[in-house]
Parts: structure tokens; sequence; C-alpha cells
């Protein structure tokens, strides 16, 4: 697995650099000795960081570190856009030191990222990662000066390179769903949209309206239709690469007026839309790059441990009986037990599970998503409306997007719980139904 | 002969054709100079249309050297000979070989595409300039032979070749557009200083170059230079 992992991102990775050392010729030393004393930094940063830091903070750490690096692709979208208008010698030229340090900055992010996707604590595993890391320098530095002459010119562009380097990164974080950008990003842009619409009708007292029709109304629901989020993120996933590609569209043609064969100038003209159709390289595939990443993350693939939920039902007082124990089910073996407790036409799902010593009950849905339920990963439970990964130490606590916890008692018969209650929460908590898995997957 | 360096567009020296036992051209040694009118006469299966097609890069030849505008013509790849016949070479053939579907400017624009970008004005300009001013909208059926015969110059023209060649331009025209299609080619030759080179078996065209091959058998029989009779040939 260590191998596997390693090795294929260590290829990417010469792949990569020899694909900017082509597009950047000129600037071939200060890139190679950025790429590769960044890797050597991130990859060494990542292990100090996981070794010093315990739980999910370093996570959390690199995961801010990619939201800001999405973030500044509207930044570079727009310097992109600017530059596309300007004349051409407002231009800054590439500089050496610029692109060592960009170059350099990615390459730690690439590096932290190869750390995140070795498993981390096996016994040897750093000591593999970083032998690894170090034969791939070795094989970079031939592989960039042996193969890029052989490599077919690649349009340089600084805007699109950039794109498509954070691409990347979002693209490998998107492989681990601790790291995932865009299913939290489609879910701000749901609680934005939802907040937003209901602050909106609230102040401007709308429900109230005589001319709000019920098909109006109906239109008003889909913005809070399970697509809102996913197309709404979206659409702000792809701002950046689309603003860079048409900003590369757009750009003006230097002037040939001053040639005077026609057939001379038209070769000039060829030759220079041939050079912005190169340039639009990095920028497109940087948007096939990020449209991955956003599959990734809708279809994650890691195999979760959801059981389908086992029916009970409600003794004469109203009770629901657990039993710890009943042949081959065992609530105290760490893994999730889902059941399904149905009163007419209203089904409840829960859930029972041991961590941290103890027994607790939950409902499977948490109050602010739809009820998609959870689904159980090495110490984690995840909400699959919402991506969210929620530590095992965390169920039972109440907030955010944990699922709700219900009062329960533990005896020498089982775990109780009343039927109304488990009802009554479910009613007043949980998001409208809309969407009920059939089962487990 | 030695040939001053910049002056010679083509050099050849034992430029060779077999297709098989068949002998199509014999070595031939032969210099042209830049901005020169060469015309080459001889009978069916002379060797004259290999000659032309070997010196426009639409065939390879068997053995020899081939050196147009310092360029060596065997030693290019098939891409690169591509890029030669686009950029360098413009051909005249008697068929024509217009594409019947599209109009005449359209037929024109079909070289500037292949050459780098189309640019209407400028194909619509060179139609112009041939004449045809008004036939731009027509397709080659609605055409004289004549009138298609200057469509193919202005496509010819249109990418400003160094080489121009034309294989029997003349062969489907009456005497009238003969003298037409020869006087403007006159005229494009003061004007853009390309070099021509004409194969013809009609004395008349012949007449309007500075210099006359002779070829019999693929065998370069005999190389004139003449005074030009542009003004009057007849």
């Amino acid at each position: 697995m260590i191998l596997a992992r390693g090795v294929t991102m260590l290829l990417v990775w010469a792949i990569l650099v020899m694909g900017l050392a082509r597009a950047y010729a000129g600037e071939k030393a200060a890139l190679t000795a950025g790429c590769a004393a960044g890797l050597v930094a991130g990859t060494i940063f990542g292990f100090f960081l996981f070794a010093a830091v315990p739980g999910e903070i370093p996570f959390f750490i690199i995961k801010s570190a990619l939201a800001a690096a999405f973030i500044s692709l509207f930044i570079v979208a727009a310097i992109v856009w600017y530059r596309g208008t300007a004349a051409e010698g407002d231009r800054p030229s590439v500089r050496h030191a610029v692109v060592a340090i960009t170059v350099f900055l990615f390459a730690a992010g690439y590096g932290l990222l190869l750390v995140c996707r070795l498993p981390y604590g096996t016994d040897n595993s750093q000591f593999m990662a970083l032998l690894l890391i170090l034969l791939a320098m070795l094989g970079l530095w031939m592989i960039v000066y042996r193969l890029e002459p052989l490599l077919p010119n690649i349009g340089m562009a600084k805007g699109g390179t950039s794109l498509f380097a954070v691409s990347l990164l979002l693209f490998i974080a998107s492989l681990s769903p601790r790291l995932d950008l865009f299913s939290p990003l489609s879910m701000k842009v749901m609680k934005l949209i939802h907040d937003f619409v209901h602050q909106f009708f609230e102040s401007m007292l709308i429900p109230d309206h005589p001319f709000f029709r019920t098909d109006i109304w109906n239109y008003i629901g889909l913005l809070f239709s399970n697509g809102v989020g996913f197309w709404g993120g979206l659409a702000i996933w792809f701002i950046p690469t689309t603003g860079v590609t048409l900003a590369t569209f757009r750009e003006p043609l230097p002037s040939v007026a001053h040639v005077r064969q026609a057939a001379v100038r038209r070769k000039l003209i060829a030759a220079q839309l041939r050079e912005r159709r190169r340039r639009l390289f990095f920028p497109l595939f940087a948007g096939l790059v990020m449209a991955a990443a956003a599959f990734n993350s809708s279809h994650p693939s890691v195999e979760y441990w959801d059981p389908k939920p086992l029916a009970v039902k409600a003794d004469s007082a109203g009770e629901i009986v657990l039993p710890v124990k009943d042949g081959d089910v065992d609530l105290k073996d760490g893994k999730l037990h889902k059941y399904l407790y149905q009163k007419g036409a209203q089904k409840v799902r829960f859930f029972a599970l041991y961590r941290s010593g103890e027994l607790t009950v939950v409902l499977d849905a948490c109050s602010i998503c739809q009820p998609d339920g959870y689904g159980q990963n090495e110490g984690t439970v995840i909400c699959y409306y919402c991506k969210t990964l929620i530590p095992l130490e965390t169920v039972g606590k109440p907030g955010g997007c944990n699922p709700i916890p219900v009062p329960f008692a533990v005896d020498g018969s089982g775990v109780h719980l009343s039927a109304e209650m488990l009802v009554n929460t479910w009613v007043a908590q949980v998001q409208s139904e809309k969407k009920l898995p059939g089962g487990g997957k | 002969m030695p040939v001053e360096s910049g002056t010679c567009i083509i050099e050849t020296a034992g430029l060779t054709k077999r297709y098989g036992d068949i002998c199509a051209l014999a070595p031939l040694d032969l210099q042209v100079s830049e901005g020169e009118w060469l015309t080459v006469m001889g009978h069916s299966g002379s060797g004259k249309s290999t000659l032309l097609n070997l010196l426009g890069g639409l065939d390879r030849p068997t053995a020899g050297r081939l050196l147009v505008g310092g360029e060596d013509l065997l030693a290019f790849s098939e891409d690169h000979l591509a890029r030669f016949r686009r950029e360098a070479v413009g051909i005249i053939f008697q068929q024509h070989h217009l594409i019947p579907y599209l109009t005449a400017l359209e037929n024109v624009m079909m070289a500037q595409y292949f050459h780098s970008v189309p640019d209407q004005a400028e194909a619509r300009q060179a139609l112009e300039r041939v004449g045809l001013g008004k036939r731009l909208a027509n397709r080659p059926g609605e055409l004289s032979g004549g009138e298609q015969q200057r469509v193919c110059i202005a496509r010819a023209i249109i990418n400003s070749p160094k080489l121009l060649l034309g294989d029997e331009l003349t062969g489907n025209l009456d005497h009238k557009s003969t003298r037409l299609v020869m006087e403007l080619l006159k005229e494009l030759h003061e004007e853009e200083h390309f070099t021509l080179v004409l194969v013809t078996h009609n004395q008349e065209v012949a007449g309007w170059g500075g210099r006359t091959l002779f070829m019999d058998d693929g065998k370069l029989v005999k190389d004139l230079r003449h005074e030009r009779k542009g003004d009057d040939p007849s």
C-alpha cells in the first residue's frame, strides 16, 4: 500500500515537474530547485506535524492551507483577467525568485499531502517514505534534464500553471475524506442559501403575501432541494478555472499591422493563435482535475460500515429494548448497529455504538442535513449528506453535524429507549425527509 | 556551372526519378535563378511533369540532389515537405482541381487556411486582381475554363510563394483565354518576383518566358535562353 501510493504520487510528481520545466524552459534551474526543496520540506514538516500534534488538528491545518490555496485562485483568476486586457508592456516578466518561491510552496503542499496519503504509524512507514522521496529526488533531476527537451512545446501561462498546481493538490486532497474541500463547500453554499432565503422571507414577511400561490412556493422549494448545495458548490468550484480560461481566450493578439506582406502577416497571426491555444492547456487540464476532485468527493472510494437497519418494535409500555448481546449481534463490538422503528407512516432510524468504553444511542440523522444517515470507518463516522467526518469519541454529543443523541438506559436486559421519545425527537429535530436510504450498503 | 549563393532558387545535381525499370527522369543538373521564368517543353512522357512534381515536393526523387531556396528537399520529413508545399510553392494544374461545392472566394480561402489563417478581405483582393471581382460567390461549375484557371492562379499566389509551378495550365483553354491567362501571369510575375516554372506543349506559351528547356525521353536535350516576347508573343 505504502509503495503503491507513494510511488504513484512521486511518479505523478516527476511528470508534473517535467511538464513545468518544459513550460518554463528558461526557469528550469529555479523550478527544479524549488520543486525538490519544497517536496522535502513539505514531507518533513508533515511527519513532524503528525508526530507532534495529535488527533484531527494536523488535518485541520492542512485543510485550511488548501482552502487558502483555493481562495488564492480567485485572485489569480482576477489578475489573469486584468492582464488579458493590459497592454503588452504592462505584463511583468517571470522572475527566478518568484518561480522558485511559488514552486516551493506548491511542492511543500504536495509533500504534505504525500504524508497524508501514506498510512501513518505503521512500522518503518516513515523510513520507507523518506527513502522513496530521496530516490525520487535523484530520479526527478535525471528525468527533468533528460526527457524535458523531448516534450512538445507547452504554452507558458503563469495563471494557468498556478491553477493547475492548486487543482492537483485539491484532487489529491479529495482522495482523503478528511481533507476533501468540495463537500464542505457544497454544504456551506446550501446553508448560505437556506439561511438567506429564510432570513429574507422572515424580514419581508413574504409568507403572508396573498400573491404567493402554491406553484410559486414549489419553485422556492427548489432552493431547499438536495441539488442546491451540489450545483452551487460546483459553480464556485469552477469559477477560477472558467475565469482563467475565458481570460486566455479573450487575450488580444499582438499587432502585426507593421508587416507588409499579407501571407507573412497571416503566418504570424496563426503562430500567435497557436501559442494562445497552447496556453489554454493548463487551465483546461486544471478544469478536468477539478471535475475529477468534485467527482471523488461525491463518490468517495472509501467503503463505510453501514449495516441494514434492524426493524424493532415497542412493547406494550411503549419501550424499545435492544439486547446488548443477542446471537451474532454484540452492541459492544465497536461497530455501528442500526435500527428502524416505525409508528404508522413515521419511520425513525437510530444506531447504537460502543466507543471510548461506553455505549451510546443516537438518531441516524443530524439536525442540519437531510437524513441520509451515517457510515463508519476507521475511528470516525461520516455524514453521507455533507461528508463531514465525526470522530467516534464525539458521537453522542449534541450539536453541529453530530448524530442527534437520544436518552436511553442500560441494564442487564439491554438498552431501553422510549418509542414516543424517539418519534418526537425525530419529528422535532430532523429536517424534512425527502430521501431515505432503502437499506444498508 | 557554379551558381552564386542567393541568386539560385533551384539547384539539382544528378536528379533522377525511376519507376521500376522505367527512367522517367535521367540524371539532371539544373540551376534556376530567383525570379526567372522557365518553360519546360517536350512530348508526352518526356519527363516534364515528373520534373515539376519533384520541384514542387509532390514526389521524391530516386537519386540525386535537389535544393529549393537553399533547402535540401530530400532531407525533409513528410510533415516538413507538406509545410514546404503550403508555404513556398504555388501550383497551377491543367485540371484546376478546384473544390466544386465551394465558391471561388472559398476556394482561395482554403489555401490560406492550410497555410495559416483565412482572411476573406485578402482573398477577395486576390480574385479582384485576377479580374474575378464579380465572380466571388460563383462555384467552379458556374465559371468558364479561363475563369477557373484564374481562380487557380489567385489560389496559387495567395500565400506569396517564392516558386510558382504550372503544369499545362493553358492546355484546356482557347487562344483568347490562353492569352488572357498569360498576360495575367506576366503582370503578377513582374509585381511579385516569384520564380515561374511552366510545363507546356504550346510553343506560344513558351514564348512568354526567358528560358526554355527541351526534354525528350526523360533527358534534357536543349537549354535555350531567349528574349521574352511578353508584349506580343504571336
